[in-house]
């Protein structure tokens, strides 16, 4: 098991999930059984879970310092060492409504970020002459570490990147430093909005390459399309499982008219299904 | 005979003079660590508002500012909690002047924050600021009555003895 997530695990957690290989995620819910996925499958554990077991999981993911993160906990997530994400659920606290916290905090994510030393073939050509590129992929089946490959990839290659990585989950930074190599000519934005983001990156950072996780929605898509219009290429991730039909979402049909490769993956993790590259340029 | 006397009279005068100092000492160092403690919960306090700075953090920064019964004490506590244990009981010999309850205390207080968001634990750091100066002010107050008082009345004593046996 990874040491970082070890470290995050009570005995009895840990002795209930030792025996799975490849943890990528476990849901730790008051109550209830605990549910471990490993690469796509999902497994139910006979070990409930107690708050006990939750609260311990947040103060090693803290450092017994909970308000040293309430910036991101109010977006629903702790990141910790090691790449791990902690995605958490509970009461909000609101102040003169609007959200100061969360607390009685009864339900944990822990997903574990992965990181992989080979591409598949076909990804190459994008590497080799980039262009704006989309990965598209239903949910768990590593979208996100393929980003961060690719990213670490053309950074090696001498591009100046530049990551914004609202959530924290491409670089797992952790007081100012990645916890994954991100290449080394990346600079890495943590936790800011990424609509506020594209502008200000373009002017200040004057990077080649911007790269996004997830991307949702017209507002950020206009983004995209001023950012490529200014000179500056993106790689970008979204959830999807056929092109055509995520290209007929009227929110990203825009896309369209910049966007040069697309990376469909699926059928099981990390596995590309489709690619279309027009890797001339 | 006399001069016998004399000696063992003024063996007993240091004697019973170095208890009363004993007690002074007790009495400063439970005032010293006092004052301390409202110092560190004081600087938590800031840090937590002003830079929300993890705990462990902040303890550490304290820690190389100052070297005192209560900095060591509080390195104790710390190393302990970084590995989960509430107290073992491992404080330098020093930290035996001070009293156990006061430790007790300040363990509580350490392991009491981290749970909640800024604006909560600042207010509670208030509130045990409030407290612990409170608590700082009667110690201050009996290190200056009694323990200055002990220490003074313990040689008389020693004189006294020493008098009686010459």
């Amino acid at each position: 098991m990874n040491s970082s997530l070890r470290r995050l695990l009570r005995d009895d957690i840990y002795w209930a999930v030792e025996k799975f290989s490849n943890i990528s995620e476990l849901r730790l819910r008051r109550g209830k059984n605990i549910v471990v996925y490993t690469f796509g499958a999902r497994n139910v554990v006979q070990y409930v879970c107690e708050q006990e077991d939750i609260d311990y999981v947040l103060k090693i993911a803290t450092s017994r310092s909970l308000y040293a993160v309430e910036e991101s906990i109010k977006h629903g997530y702790i990141s910790c060492e090691g790449g791990i994400r902690i995605g958490l659920a509970g009461e909000a606290v609101l102040d003169s409504g609007k959200l100061r916290s969360v607390k009685n905090i009864n339900s944990l994510v822990i997903r574990v970020a992965k990181s992989i030393q080979s591409l598949p073939q076909e990804v190459l050509p994008i590497i080799e002459n980039f262009d704006n590129t989309l990965i598209l992929s239903p949910p768990y089946l590593g979208k996100t570490t393929m980003l961060r490959e690719i990213t670490r990839r053309l950074s090696n290659n001498g591009n100046d990147i530049l990551v914004i990585d609202e959530r924290n989950e491409l670089s797992a930074t952790i007081n100012g430093e990645s916890n994954l190599d991100m290449g080394a000519n990346t600079d890495i934005m943590v936790g800011v909005p990424k609509i506020d983001c594209y502008e200000g990156a373009v002017r200040t950072m004057s990077p080649d390459i911007i790269v996004t996780d997830e991307i949702f929605g017209e507002r950020e898509v206009d983004a995209i399309l001023d950012t490529v219009r200014s000179g500056v290429k993106v790689m970008a991730t979204a959830h999807g499982e056929n092109i055509d039909n995520f290209l007929t979402n009227k929110s990203y049909a825009p896309l369209k008219n910049v966007i040069a490769n697309y990376l469909l993956l699926g059928d099981s993790v990390g596995k590309v299904k489709e690619v279309r590259c027009n890797c001339s340029g | 005979m006399q001069l016998f006397g004399l000696i063992f009279g003024g063996i007993i005068c240091i004697a019973v003079s170095f208890v009363g100092l004993v007690i002074k000492q007790k009495y400063k160092a439970n005032s010293d660590f006092m004052s301390a403690y409202v110092d560190f919960i004081g600087y938590a306090k800031t840090e937590i508002s002003n830079n929300k700075t993890p705990i462990f953090n902040i303890i550490d920064s304290y820690i190389s500012k100052e070297s005192n019964i209560f900095t060591k004490v509080l390195s104790v506590i710390s190393g302990n909690l970084k590995k989960d244990i509430m107290d073992n009981n491992s404080y330098p010999k020093e930290c035996a002047l001070v009293d156990k309850k006061r430790i007790k205390s300040l363990i509580a207080d350490i392991e009491s924050i981290g749970k909640y968001d800024s604006v909560t634990e600042v207010n509670k750091l208030k509130s045990i600021e409030e407290r612990t100066q409170k608590e700082a002010l009667k110690t201050a107050e009996k290190y200056k009555k009694d323990g200055v008082m002990a220490f003074k009345l313990s040689v008389l004593i020693g004189i006294a003895i020493m008098i009686i046996l010459c």
